[in-house]
C-alpha cells in the first residue's frame, strides 16, 4: 500500500527518515496541482468572529487594530503605522476588550474549519494566535510596545494573562473537535540580527504564556510547532521545555547546522530557506533559484528532521515573474527533494 | 559621583523621569551645557550603542536610553544656543516606498539624533519624490538614511538612491542604507555611500560621514 503524504510527514515528526522530503508550507505564487501530490498538512480555519474591514479595505482585528497592506508585502497586512490603539500600557484595561464567547457553537465551527481537509491524506494543524509579544506590538507599535516591556513589565504580564484566558479558552474548546496533529504557536520575537528582547525578558514575561498555551496541545498529544522568524535561536531550549518539536521558518541567520547537530531529529526544521538571499530576490535567475533549492535540501535533509518550505516575495506589478520564480522552486523540490532519500539509498 | 556621571548613568539606564532634574542641577552648578551634552549624554548614548552591538542590552533598553536623552536635551536646548554649539548635521531618514516597517528606522533615527544630529524623520512608505524634496529643500541636510525590510522594497531603495545621486544636493549629502535584506554588496551596487547593520553603527557611520 502506498504511503500517504500524511504518513510520510508523521515519520518525520516521529524522528524517522521519511520516504521523501515533505514540503510543509505553501510557496507563494506556486500553482500546485492537487492531483500531483496531496498536501502533507493543512491548517484548520475556524471562523469565530465575522471579518471586519475599514474603508480602505484593510482588516480590523477583534481588538480594533487596523491593518494595511502594500503591493510590496504581497497583501501581508501590517498594523497601520501611527494608528495604534494603545499608547499607555497601564491603560490597557480601558482599551483592550476581548469579545464575548457566549453562544458559540464550537462543534459546528470546528467541523467547518476542517471541511477542506482529507484526514487520510493530510495532517491537520491548528493555530492559536499571532503571539503575545506580537499582540503588544500590534496594540502599541514596536517603539512604545518595547518600551512598555522595559518599563511596565507587570502591566504587560497582566495584559498577557487577560489575553491568555481568552485564547486558551478558545483553544481548549476547538482542540476537542478539531483533533489536530500539529498545534502551532506563533510569535515573532526577533529581528534579523538579534532578538528584540533579552532572553531574561523573554523568560520572565512571555515564556510563561507560551508554555501555558502549548500545554493544551501537549495534553492532546499534538506535535507542537513554533513559528518565529529572525535570529531567535537563543530561546530554543526554552521552547523545548514546553514541548516544541517543529520550528518554522528556521531562518538562516540562526546557526542552523549547529542546531541540527545539537537537536538531531527531535527538533524538526521547517524551512531553512534564505528568504532574504539572492534566490528570493525579484528577478532571480533560474539556475540560481534551482541551485538554492538543492543547496538547502543537501544541507538539511540528510537523516530526516527537515521539511522543505521556501518563500519568495512577488509583486502584483510582476505576477508573471513571481509565478515563474515559484515554479522553479516547486519544480526543483519535486525533482530533487522528493527523490532525495531514494538517492541516498 | 559627579553630576555629569549621574546624567550619563541615568541615560544609560533610561531614567526619563529623573533626567530633567539632573540636567537642571548640572546647569545650576555651572557646568557648561556643551560638556553636559557631549560627555553626559552623547558619550553615554555611544556606550549604550556599544552594549547593543555586543548584545549586552537589547532594543527596549536602547529605546528607553534614547528617550531619556531626548528629555535631557529638551532641558539643555535653550542653553546651547548661547554656546554657539552646532549639531553634527541634519539627517533625513525614512523607510522606502512600499515598506511599512518602522522599528529599524525609528531606532536609527533615535541613535542618530542622540549622536548630535538634527533629524527629519519622513516616516514609512516614503516616495522618492518626498526624499528629494526633503533633501533639496533644506541645505542643512548632509546625511540621508534609507531603510527597507523587505526584499520587494529593495528596488524602491535602488530607485531612491538613483534619484538622490542625480539630485542637485548630491554634493553635500552622504547616502546610508540599511535593513534586514540589505548587504554591503547591495549598497555598493546601487551607489549608496554606506551600509550599516544596526542602529548603533548607523549613528557612528553618520557622524563619521558628516565630519569627514
Amino acid at each position: 500500500m502506498t504511503m500517504t503524504e500524511r504518513e510520510n510527514l508523521l515519520r518525520v515528526a516521529n524522528g524517522q527518515e521519511p520516504a521523501w522530503l515533505p514540503r510543509k508550507g505553501i510557496v507563494p505564487y506556486a500553482d500546485v496541482d492537487p492531483e500531483e501530490h496531496k498536501p502533507c498538512c493543512l491548517g484548520a480555519m475556524p471562523m469565530l468572529f465575522p471579518p471586519k474591514t475599514n474603508a480602505r479595505g484593510g482588516r480590523i482585528d477583534i481588538f480594533g487594530v487596523e491593518y494595511e497592506a502594500t503591493d510590496s508585502t504581497d497583501g501581508l497586512q501590517l498594523p497601520m503605522p501611527n494608528h495604534f490603539i494603545l499608547d499607555d500600557v497601564t491603560k490597557w484595561r480601558d482599551v483592550i476588550k476581548v469579545p464575548s464567547l457566549e453562544g458559540i457553537d464550537w462543534r459546528a465551527i470546528a467541523e467547518k474549519s476542517v471541511e477542506h481537509i482529507d484526514r487520510k491524506e493530510s495532517c491537520v494543524s491548528m493555530g492559536t494566535h499571532v503571539g503575545y509579544f506580537q499582540h503588544l506590538m500590534n496594540f502599541m507599535g514596536f517603539t512604545e510596545g518595547l518600551i512598555a516591556l522595559q518599563e511596565e513589565p507587570e502591566e504587560v504580564m497582566e495584559l498577557y494573562a487577560y489575553l491568555a484566558e481568552f485564547y486558551e479558552t478558545i483553544s481548549k474548546k476547538l482542540i476537542e473537535y478539531i483533533k489536530p496533529d500539529f498545534y502551532g504557536l506563533t510569535d515573532d520575537t526577533a529581528t534579523a540580527r538579534s532578538p528584540f528582547i533579552s532572553n531574561e525578558m523573554y523568560r520572565k514575561i512571555v515564556k510563561p504564556f507560551h508554555a501555558s498555551l502549548a500545554k493544551i496541545g501537549v495534553d492532546h498529544d499534538c506535535f507542537i510547532e513554533m513559528h518565529n522568524c529572525g535570529r531567535c535561536e537563543d530561546v530554543i531550549d526554552d521552547w523545548r521545555e514546553f514541548g516544541v518539536s517543529f520550528w518554522n521558518p528556521a531562518q538562516v541567520m540562526n546557526d542552523l547546522p549547529g542546531i541540527k547537530k545539537k537537536y538531531g531529529n527531535s527538533l524538526i526544521l521547517n524551512g531553512c530557506w534564505d528568504s532574504s538571499g539572492p534566490a528570493g530576490w525579484p528577478g532571480a535567475k533560474e539556475e540560481l533559484v534551482r541551485q538554492a533549492v538543492r543547496d538547502c535540501i543537501d544541507a538539511y535533509a540528510p537523516g530526516g528532521g527537515f521539511c522543505f518550505w521556501a518563500s519568495l516575495y512577488g509583486s502584483k506589478d510582476n505576477e508573471k515573474q513571481a509565478r515563474q520564480h515559484a515554479f522553479w522552486i516547486t519544480d526543483e523540490y519535486n525533482k530533487y527533494g522528493r527523490t532525495f532519500y531514494q538517492r541516498q539509498g | 559621583m559627579s553630576k555629569i556621571q549621574e546624567i550619563a548613568a541615568a541615560i544609560e539606564a533610561g531614567k526619563s523621569k529623573i533626567i530633567a532634574e539632573l540636567v537642571q542641577a548640572a546647569l545650576d552648578e555651572g557646568i557648561a551645557p556643551l560638556e553636559i551634552l557631549n560627555v553626559g549624554m552623547i558619550d553615554a548614548m555611544s556606550a549604550v550603542g556599544d552594549k547593543f552591538q555586543k548584545e549586552e542590552i537589547f532594543i527596549p533598553e536602547m529605546l528607553v536610553a534614547a528617550r531619556a536623552m531626548k528629555k535631557g536635551v529638551e532641558v539643555l536646548q535653550p542653553h546651547l544656543g548661547d554656546t554657539g554649539a552646532a549639531t553634527v548635521g541634519k539627517a533625513v531618514i525614512g523607510t522606502v516606498s512600499g515598506d511599512l516597517h518602522d522599528i529599524g528606522k525609528n531606532l536609527v533615527s533615535m541613535m542618530i539624533e542622540s549622536a548630535g544630529f538634527e533629524v527629519n524623520d519622513l516616516g514609512v512608505d516614503v516616495s522618492l519624490e518626498k526624499f528629494i524634496e526633503a533633501v533639496e529643500g533644506d541645505e542643512k541636510v548632509n546625511v540621508v538614511a534609507l531603510s527597507a525590510l523587505l526584499t520587494t522594497t529593495m528596488p524602491a531603495m535602488k530607485e531612491t538612491v538613483a534619484a538622490l545621486n542625480a539630485s542637485k544636493a548630491r554634493g553635500r549629502i552622504k547616502i546610508m542604507v540599511g535593513g534586514a535584506p540589505i548587504t554591503p554588496e547591495f549598497c555598493k551596487e546601487i551607489g549608496a555611500d554606506a551600509y550599516t547593520p544596526d542602529a548603533a553603527s548607523a549613528a557612528q557611520k553618520a557622524k563619521e560621514l558628516a565630519t569627514a
